[in-house]
């Protein structure tokens, strides 16, 4: 199989233990080692944030971002479920979000969607008080 | 001219003893907390008894409200609700407690504000103005034929707020027959063919992107099982499942969403209809 191939040969190898040697040197000076609490998890979705995503140069269509929300899910629904849910989230995740009008856009034009998906938010009465 | 028109108005206000002026200048520019700060002196100087300056209590709490510090407001809204005497002022109190926990999403408690003050206030409009914020209520209980009714008893009428319950007696009837997707169904048509229940509710990228991932990593743990790779075959086997997992869940989510944007879509018919009718008039 060619991607069986791929992954044997000796740059590819390379590449990896580059990029985990870059993650390994990137945590011992990362703010999550500061905090008590941290898991694995944790580690490993701020090392995206921190240096892979920078390097891909992608700006996420929702709010919370996908890795904000990939570490909700697992940290909420465990390790299975909260990792299909974020592969969930990674797949609808193109700008045509944007423009579909099935989310409430924040500020930035981003599309909210949270993990826990609550009621509309809309106060008639604060809008109506007379004093 | 002008002269004796703001002396009049002047007199017939029911102003705080103390100049509230600045505080209300503040209040008006939206700088809450220096407008509760300025409020709380004022009550100060009026030695210090909050029932005796019932606007500038109002406005403190409802500044509170506006900085989002909730509870404070709720509270401050209830003492002045259960110990003001004056009935006018009693019902902006009860309102602004209904206003509280609605935004908190206590219908039930909020409408029970809201019709209390609509039974205690003198002023027939701030009256119809809160029964139609109750009937509301049922209608953010989900009870929209309920909301329906109470709406279309409000509109018999001759003012604009009986004008407003009848527009809103249609959108509240809208309402009842909002088109829904079903979770169940959609999760259930994603299982049997992945990304189909997007594509039931609209998200037709979304489905076509989850069939694509589902059918490449079904393919490619086929492709490892065939040439008994095994740490692909598991990696594979994983992702397949988490994929083929998040399929369905994610067939729910769209149902969820598309249900979520259509009674957004009736909420900001419902808020546009009574933004036209404008914030009341101001405490008499």
């Amino acid at each position: 199989m060619l991607f069986a191939r791929w992954v044997k040969t000796g740059s590819v190898r390379g590449i990896f233990l580059i990029l985990a040697l870059t993650v390994m040197i990137q945590t011992a000076g990362a703010d999550i080692l500061v905090e008590p609490d941290f898991s694995l998890v944790d580690v490993l979705f701020s090392q995206y944030r921190a240096v892979f995503r920078p390097v891909l140069g992608r700006r996420c269509v929702y709010y919370p971002s996908c890795s904000h929300y990939g570490q909700e899910s697992v940290q909420r629904y465990g390790f299975l479920f909260g990792t299909m849910m974020a592969l969930e989230r990674w797949t609808r995740c193109h700008p045509g979000v944007r423009f579909s009008g099935e989310y409430a856009l924040t500020a930035n034009g981003q599309a909210e969607d949270a993990v826990l998906q609550g009621e509309v938010e809309t106060c008639w009465g604060r809008s109506l008080l007379s004093f | 001219m002008l002269g004796p028109l703001i002396a009049f108005i002047l007199v017939i206000s029911p102003a705080d003893s103390t100049e509230s002026g600045f505080a209300d200048y503040l209040y008006a520019g939206g700088e809450y907390e220096t407008a509760a700060t300025e409020y709380m002196r004022i009550i100060y100087e009026n030695g210090g008894d909050t029932l005796s300056c019932p606007i500038s209590a109002l406005r403190i709490a409802r500044c509170q409200q506006e900085m989002n510090s909730l509870a404070d407001a709720y509270y401050m809204y209830v003492f002045l609700a259960e110990n003001l005497d004056d009935t006018d002022l009693r019902s902006n109190a009860l309102l602004g407690a209904g206003s509280v926990l609605e935004e908190i999403g206590n219908f039930a408690g909020a409408r029970e504000y809201y019709i209390e003050a609509g039974s205690v206030s003198p002023v027939p409009e701030i009256s119809c103005k809160a029964n139609i914020l109750g009937a509301l209520m049922l209608g953010r209980l989900g009870r929209w034929n309920e909301s329906s009714t109470e709406l279309a008893v409000l509109s018999e009428g001759n003012s604009i707020w009986s004008a407003e319950a009848s527009r809103l007696t249609v959108l509240a009837e809208s309402g009842e027959h909002l088109f829904r997707r079903s979770p169940f169904w959609c999760g259930l048509s994603s299982a049997v063919i992945p990304g189909s229940g997007q594509i039931f509710c609209g998200h037709t990228k979304d489905g076509l992107i989850a069939l694509g991932m589902n059918a490449i990593m079904g393919y490619l743990f086929y492709q490892s099982i065939v040439e008994e790779e095994i740490a692909l075959a598991v990696l594979f086997g994983w992702l397949s499942l988490s994929f083929y997992g998040g399929n369905i869940y994610g067939g729910i989510r769209a149902a969820d969403t598309y249900n979520s944007a259509r009674e957004r879509e009736l909420f900001e018919q419902i808020s546009n209809s009574l933004s036209e009718v404008g914030v009341g008039s101001g405490i008499r």
